[in-house]
């Protein structure tokens, strides 16, 4: 056991990768319209086991030292063939966009003007906004870069709230104990939930009235197990 | 017996570590080498085209790559040092991030580390070198080791600007200023603080001569491709340093 | 378990004008566990979206949890709990 054991540790995205086939369009789209600096590149070739081509690794920061980063290898061919999707992973006619959507890197922002800020660098672009949507407590907007990879970015309407973060710990909790009974849907999920609200409800209010407001502000403060 | 591929990264003008090093190596009784060089274009030592030579770095890595080697010798040293403290701890580090992404185990060492290494090794900390630069660099050479913690006692410049020239500047030469040095209190000599200017023959010589530990950039990286390779430490006719693990000492 | 059937929404500003409406209605209790609205009675319960004035987004995420009862309906119109 060591004093490390119960320390959240990790600093955030090292780096998000991705392959692509239009290293130009890439920076075009990621440096030069949103205008996120190229702050690493690694020139490499395949030297393991695998026969693989000469490639560059190239990172654009994202903020707050987190960075996206693109694999392009020389010579290759685009590998997947659908209607829809991305480079990386393309699906036929019949697969639902909701679904393909399911997959995507929102970036956030700290304010509607900063928003409406990269709004604009978009609408002046190749990549214009597609979507601008109000979610229950943010607000987002939606393009496609050069590779199909679908880009959101995104503020908060309001700060998040500590309930919120009990509330979404119970969600995780009440999935974990029914999603793997069978037929399983979102009403044996809440049923499950409320169990938990009235165990752990009334206990967790208790202690947060015992901690001094400013260990409120929203921070991560690990799971709630179960 | 094992056989240790050993990749060089060169400036291109250089003869003398394709020379010295194959030299030192065939001297050990329980491996052989064999040695694969790539070049960077250099022929004046002067910082602006020797900043011009480290851009070439990334090509000579996947070219060495291509070869499998054991270990990667980046083999200027004042490439490195001229650059500023800490430069060789940088540079080795993209190379090895280099080679990692591409799946290569190839381990990487430089000539400005080696020195580095090998000085800590010897247990010194009061040094003289003898240099062939011209002053400027000479004194960023004296700066680079003083940062690492050295104390530089004392050091020539033989203001030799042409890298050609700088590898056939004659041993005498160099035997006469490291004769002129104030040796008093110095732990270890480094001969050449440059893997150009030939001095293989000079090192046990000036040792046996001067009485104290003498190196080269030469004898420092190959006590450190040996150590990168697992390989005893055990060199004739080299100087101490290459005799560290030695069963009988001179 | 007691007969009374409950409806759990988290006590969130959005989720407010929900648990507001939801007071005025007969045979409705609202109180609290926790952070959590919870909505309380023994007959079936249905809030109008309308009169909440709440987006759809908030709308259609309302819903913490259920204890008796299960969702009849959950549209542009209404949100109605009715017998499991």
């Amino acid at each position: 056991m060591s004093q490390l054991d119960d320390q959240h540790l990790v600093r955030g995205v090292d780096h998000a990768a991705f392959p692509t086939f239009d290293p130009v369009g890439t920076v075009h789209f990621y440096r030069d319209t949103l205008g996120f600096p190229v702050v690493h590149s690694i020139c490499a070739a395949g030297w393991g086991s695998d026969d693989h081509p000469d490639f560059i690794h190239f990172f654009f920061d994202i903020g707050g030292g987190d960075r996206v980063a693109f694999f392009y290898y020389f010579g290759l061919e685009p590998l997947s063939e659908g209607s829809k999707g991305d480079v990386y992973a393309s699906f036929g006619d019949d697969t639902p966009d909701w679904f393909v959507r399911s997959r995507h890197l929102a970036l956030h922002v700290d304010s509607e003007e900063h928003m409406l800020e990269y709004r604009r660098r978009l609408d002046d672009s190749k990549w214009p906004v597609e979507m601008q949507i109000q979610h229950e407590t943010i607000e987002s907007i939606y393009t496609h870069d050069p590779n199909g990879y679908m880009v959101e970015i995104t503020r908060a309407l309001r700060p998040v709230t500590p309930q919120e973060d009990l509330d979404a710990n119970l969600t995780i909790n009440a999935l974990v104990d029914i999603a793997n009974e069978p037929g399983a849907g979102m009403d044996a999920l809440l049923v499950r939930k409320a169990e938990l609200i009235v165990q752990r409800a009334e206990e967790w209010e208790r202690e947060q009235a015992e901690v001094p407001a400013t260990a409120l502000e929203a921070s991560p403060k690990g799971p709630v197990h179960a | 017996m094992k056989h240790v591929r050993v990749g060089l990264v060169v400036p291109s003008s250089n003869v003398t570590v394709e020379t010295e090093m194959p030299a030192l190596l065939a001297r050990h009784a329980e491996a052989t080498f064999s040695f694969h060089a790539s070049r960077m274009r250099l022929a004046t030592v002067s910082p602006a085209h020797l900043a011009a030579m480290n851009a070439q770095r990334e090509r000579c890595i996947l070219e060495l790559g291509d070869a499998d080697p054991d270990v990667i010798l980046y083999a200027c040293l004042v490439a490195l040092m001229a650059a500023g403290p800490g430069e060789h701890q940088r540079v080795e580090s993209l190379v090895a991030e280099q080679l990692a992404t591409g799946g290569s185990e190839a381990k990487v060492r430089s000539s400005a580390g080696a020195l580095v290494e090998g000085l800590r090794a010897l247990g010194a900390s009061r040094i003289a070198l003898v240099t062939p630069y011209m002053r400027p660099l000479a004194e960023k050479v004296v700066d680079y080791l003083e940062a690492e913690g050295f104390d530089v006692a004392d050091w020539r410049a033989l203001e030799v600007e042409n890298n050609l020239e700088v590898g056939c500047i004659p041993g005498d030469r160099v035997m006469e200023a490291a004769r002129s040095l104030d040796l008093d209190g110095v732990d270890a000599l480094v001969i050449s603080a440059c893997v150009q200017m030939p001095s293989l023959p000079l090192v046990q010589a000036a040792e046996d001569e001067l009485g104290l530990p003498v190196l080269s950039a030469a004898t420092a990286g190959a006590y450190s491709i040996l150590r990168a390779a697992g390989l005893p430490i055990d060199i004739p006719d080299a100087g101490s340093l290459l005799h560290a693990d030695s069963s009988i000492h001179p | 378990m007691n007969g009374r059937r409950r409806l759990f929404i988290l006590d969130v500003p959005e989720n407010e004008a929900i648990a507001s409406v939801a007071r005025d209605l007969p045979n409705v209790e609202v109180n609290k566990i926790g952070p959590y609205f919870v909505v309380e009675s023994d007959v079936p319960v249905s809030i109008d979206r309308r009169a909440t004035g709440v987006r759809h987004a908030v709308w259609y995420s309302c819903v913490a949890g259920l204890a008796g009862w299960r969702i009849v309906q959950w549209d542009k119109d209404a949100l109605r709990v009715g017998e499991r």
